[in-house]
């Protein structure tokens, strides 16, 4: 189906955040920290005041005025006597141009005094750290620790103990519209336009951060150019608020590309060490320990750790397993999902894991994890009954394709193997209205598209499968937080699968309704659908027709059609808290597989990696929209193939990010996607409308470690490390001796 | 990030645009197709109230490559689309074809390519990230962050096509307001230039074109590119090799890399040697090696200086065999 923002977005014509404009309004510019960690000796706002065109500037000693309890959070909005990392906003300019606000900027007087920073996890715990001696860490900012049995009985009872270290490095979502908003405060209505996944998780962001009620506060969202994950916060959205507050004047703030890489959100790295025992022949027991840099992210925010814990255990059948992990405050910016929240990572280490052990076992990896995998009815490590699940079938499905692609592989070519496996946030619920006119459908909530098609297509095809009607006669319609049904937002894979469950049942009731006022009656439980014909919405059904005119009622043709809410709140999944010894994991809802298969050409060389093809089979419940779906899928494999060989964020010694920019930091473009082979696999029905699982998330997940796998079976070595760059896969196949050479200021933490 | 206001200047003639740059030296750019000089401006790198630019001046968008006379205008896309730019020269229409994106070479210029400005991570940053860490040698500053020292600049050599065009003896023609020279382009570098001073190109002087000799009979080039990303990125090696062979000796070999070091250069006191013998396997891993110690990458680029220098002597080798190969 053709997407119907696809030609305005090609046109230009399209309206984001940073290109709207209010009357009266002014631009903004942020002043922000040029340390990683720093003492504020004097912050003089003065000079800035003096230069033509600025109106205000917005520091630490506006706050307490601002904020309606005059209380102020730590951190504060705007860093008061110490920053924390290069970027952290220390003050904001508005002015009446936007280079007047970036010279304002750069006339306030700021002085620093340096203090030690701490950037780089592994040259401080070079080792596992002990647990009593973390205990009074004031890096630490979380600890998880989960088992079930007795890992080091198990161990030590074991025929192979398998013990291997994976490295990730600082990666970033690299949306193409970087973060921007436009607010205005008229008496107690605070109003922010922005760009978000979210715009009911902004509202209760801001009444948090703003210390308002939410009904104050009134979230508009904008059309989105991609999130990724980097759209959940109010980042810019406080700030801009509290100048218009201030200024009496609508405020816009965006940021810069390298402002987005400095300081607005990203992954940061992160040491996974995993272990995994044999016992005759079968993999009995694994522990993974995982030190997460969750950069300048507060305690308790470390949501990332114990989500994440799980996916790296991978989804195999264990009789005992640990998991430990420490969440690590650093002097990097604030931690931020980067489409799938660190299971790209995880998969990386756990299927890098299992595939290095089957190898080392003499055992074929594919035919090593279908032994092991979860089928349907399994309990999970942390207790849960496993759902219908595609694992299995897709690793059968994967095998065949390497028996009719391995015979033809020439020399240096591999094939590599990795499952991923998501939790698609099924239980974030969501509502929505749908109005029935003579004229169409339309589809009334709160989210905006975000580029995934999820709204403008996704929503518009369960309405269709729904009612029977034609999509090009369902629009959707948008309102803010005010006017908007509740919606948790468009992340987790949820928007389709789960709004989606409450436009169904919105259709449901209209249908239902409608059905009932037949006249004469239809017999019971006849079901009515909804059909174009003659320039006007009918409704069909026992073989009869009528016009959906004579079905309203007066007040409704008053009105113009028919209103009916729909609600969708899934069931949380089940947690066995007995497995949890310290911290906070979360619960799995829908478990949907990814399998993969990447074929690969490896330079023997110059260590270049180069994918020649790549097979997905996705674990897909129900498909609604054949070309969405895909889209999705096309989209996670090229942002894994970004993540798995070209890019990292290159922090220096001094905290700076080498890289902060499009040249530098190297996403895929077209010309480096390989031929894709996509397979929806629809037999496992998750729990979405319609048996519906989320798809935005699982297809980036395996992407990185099918590719090392591959480079593995090519080479002979594996690469331990993301991404495999030529120097990393070169370093690996032993072509550089030890490394020479290696400057003062590499802006690399560790060579592998 | 926005461009400080400029004035533009669009002469129609050389003597035109000599007379402008001795009216505005040291306040102008010379501006060709604009891809490298206008981001660097938008991060307030070096900016100058003046721009002239070359576009309008019609000799220098002559394209003859059976002559081997190229105008300093010509574009990088028409470079690469040339057939006989690609059957007397190729590794010319190689390189050429390995710079940046479509996009960028729409508008990127040979001469612009041989004189883009020299990369390195504490250059080709903001004014903010610059200012952060203190200004450095190359733009506002005193001071080298690369190798801690005041005198010297390691920013990186990063064009493609000099190396190519160095290993097939082309010479540049250079108009100044005191006249015209031409030199062979292995002189347009200084060898003992750093990551300013990186041309010995006199105040106000044009790069008006490159002349390359007629191919002598046999002779075979090619470039190689190492680069982390393959569709576009600027070199962190770039190998260009030119061979003649007669009944197996060599007659005549050239070597020139770009990508590594401040300045591009020719490795002719490596390869002259080779002259008159057999290539083997033994020789082309002696040259390999020779050439590895004899060039001095720095830490500001993405890859590592030892791995960089361990390609160099890869990628020559790859490079001199594949000429050997099917001649």
């Amino acid at each position: 189906m053709t997407r119907s923002d696809a030609l305005p977005k090609a046109m230009g014509a399209v309206p984001y955040a940073g290109d709207l404009e209010l009357p009266g309004m002014l631009w903004a510019a942020y002043v922000t920290s040029p340390h990683a960690h720093a003492r504020i000796r004097l912050l003089d706002p003065s000079p800035a005041r003096k230069v033509p065109g600025v109106v205000d500037v917005l520091t630490a000693e506006d706050l307490p005025a601002l904020l309606p309890d005059g209380f102020v959070e730590d951190p504060p909005l705007l860093a008061a006597e110490e920053v924390r990392f290069v970027g952290q906003p220390v003050a904001v300019v508005a002015a009446e141009t936007l280079p007047a606000a970036r010279q304002g900027a750069r006339a306030v007087r700021v002085e620093y005094e340096p203090l030690p920073s701490f950037t780089d996890i592994e040259s401080e715990f070079p080792r596992w750290p002990d647990r009593e001696e973390m205990k009074g860490n004031p890096h630490v900012t979380g600890h998880v620790l989960a088992r079930r049995g007795d890992f080091e009985a198990v161990a030590a009872r074991g025929d192979l103990v398998h013990e291997e270290t994976y490295r990730t490095g600082m990666v970033a979502q690299v949306a193409l519209e970087p973060h921007a908003c436009l607010a205005e405060v008229r008496g107690s209505d605070w109003h922010v336009i922005t760009t978000t996944q979210t715009p009911f998780g902004i509202r209760e962001d801001l009444a948090d951060k703003l210390h308002l009620p939410a009904e104050h506060l009134r979230v508009e969202g904008t059309w989105v150019g991609g999130g990724f994950g980097g759209k959940n916060e109010a980042i810019l959205e406080p700030h801009a608020l509290l100048l218009a507050k201030k200024t009496g004047r609508p405020v816009r703030i965006g940021l810069s590309f390298r402002e987005e890489f400095l300081w607005a959100r990203s992954t940061q790295p992160a040491v996974f060490r995993m272990t995994s025992v044999v016992i005759d022949g079968r993999l009995v027991a694994r522990r993974t320990r995982l030190l997460l840099d969750t950069g300048n992210s507060l305690p308790g925010r470390d949501f990332a750790l114990g989500y994440s814990l799980g996916f790296t255990l991978g989804p195999y059948r264990l009789e005992a397993w640990e998991v430990e992990g420490y969440a690590l405050r650093t002097h990097r910016p604030p931690f931020g999902p980067h489409r799938a929240p660190l299971a790209p990572q995880c998969a990386f280490a756990a299927e890098g894991h299992i595939d290095s052990l089957a190898r080392r076992m003499g055992v074929d990896p594919v035919e090593f994890r279908r032994r092991h995998v979860w089928r349907e009815g399994d309990l999970t490590p942390f207790g849960q009954k496993v759902p219908p699940f595609a694992a299995e079938a897709a690793l059968r499905e994967a095998q065949e394709r390497i028996r009719s692609w391995r015979p033809q592989l020439p020399p240096h070519h591999g094939l590599g193997v990795a499952v991923g496996y998501w939790s698609t946030g099924t239980t974030a619920g969501g509502e929505a209205d749908l109005f029935l006119g003579p004229g169409g459908l339309t589809v009334r909530q709160g989210e905006r598209e975000i580029g995934n098609g999820t709204v403008v297509s996704g929503l518009v095809s369960v309405a269709s499968q729904a009612t029977g009607l034609p999509a090009e006669h369902i629009t959707v319609d948008y309102h803010d937080t005010s006017r908007a049904p509740y919606d948790s937002g468009v992340w987790g894979s949820r928007t389709l699968s789960t709004l989606g469950f409450a436009v169904d049942k919105a259709a449901r009731a209209i249908l239902e309704e409608l059905a009932r006022r037949f006249h004469p009656p239809l017999p019971p439980r006849t079901e009515v659908r909804l059909a174009w014909e003659g320039g006007e919405v009918r409704v069909e059904g026992g073989g009869r027709s009528q016009p959906l005119l004579e079905l309203l009622t007066p007040e409704e043709r008053k009105d113009g059609g028919i209103l009916r809410r729909g609600k969708h709140y899934g069931k949380g999944g089940s947690l066995d808290e007995s497995v949890v010894v310290e911290g906070a994991l979360y619960p799995y809802s829908d478990l949907t597989a990814s399998v993969h298969l990447a074929h690969v050409a490896v330079d023997p060389e110059t260590g270049a990696v180069q994918v020649i093809r790549y097979a997905a089979w996705q674990d897909a419940g129900k498909v609604f929209d054949v070309d969405g779906y895909r889209g999705q899928v096309e989209g996670g494999v090229v942002m894994g193939l970004g993540t798995a060989l070209t890019e990292e964020g290159l922090l220096g010694p001094d905290g700076r990010l080498r890289n902060p920019g499009l040249l530098d930091y190297r996403i895929p473009t077209l010309a480096e996607v390989p031929p894709l082979e996509i397979v929806a696999l629809e037999g496992f029905p998750g729990s979405g409308v319609g048996g519906a699982k989320g798809v935005g998330e699982p297809p980036i997940i395996p992407v990185p470690a099918a590719v090392a796998n591959a480079v593995a079976d090519a080479t002979g070595h594996r690469v331990r490390e993301l991404p495999l760059t030529p120097e990393r896969v070169a370093r690996a196949l032993g072509l550089l001796g030890s490394p020479e050479g290696a400057a003062s200021d590499p802006g690399r933490s560790r060579t592998p | 990030m926005h461009l400080d206001e400029f004035q533009l200047h669009q002469p129609e003639s050389l003597p035109e645009a000599i007379s402008l740059a001795r009216e505005f030296a040291g306040q102008f750019d010379y501006l060709a197709g604009g891809t490298d000089l206008l981001p660097n401006y938008k991060m307030h790198l070096n900016p100058r109230p003046h721009l002239i630019s070359l576009d309008a001046i019609p000799e220098l968008h002559r394209f003859s490559p059976d002559q081997g006379d190229l105008g300093a205008m010509v574009r990088l896309r028409e470079m690469e689309g040339s057939a006989g730019l690609a059957s007397r020269y190729p590794a010319v229409a190689q390189a050429a074809r390995e710079v940046a994106t479509p996009l960028v070479r729409a508008s990127g210029t040979l001469g612009g390519n041989l004189l883009v400005e020299t990369r390195c991570f504490f250059f080709n940053q903001s004014y903010f990230w610059r200012q952060s860490l203190g200004f450095c040698l190359k733009a506002d500053g005193d001071r080298c962050h690369v190798v801690p020292q005041k005198e010297k600049c390691y920013a990186t050599f990063s064009g493609d096509l000099a190396p190519a065009l160095m290993a097939l003896d082309a010479r540049v023609r250079l108009m100044g307001p005191e006249g015209t020279r031409e030199i062979p382009l292995t002189d347009l570098y200084p060898r003992d230039g750093d990551g300013i001073r990186r041309t010995s190109l006199r105040a106000g002087e044009v790069l008006e074109g490159v002349t390359l000799p007629p191919p002598v009979q046999g002779l075979r080039s090619i470039y190689l590119k190492l680069r982390v990303r393959p569709s576009y990125d600027f070199p962190e090696l770039g190998v260009a090799v030119a061979l003649c062979q007669d009944g197996g000796r060599v007659s005549h070999l050239r070597v020139a890399l770009g990508g590594l070091e401040m300045v591009p250069r020719r490795m002719d006191a490596l390869t002259d040697p080779l002259v008159g013998s057999q290539l083997t396997g033994e020789s082309l891993r002696a040259l390999g090696e020779a050439i590895r110690s004899a060039v001095r990458p720095v830490h500001n680029t993405f890859l590592a200086p030892d791995y960089r220098r361990k390609m160099t002597a890869v990628l020559v080798r790859r490079a001199v065999r594949s000429l050997t190969e099917g001649s």
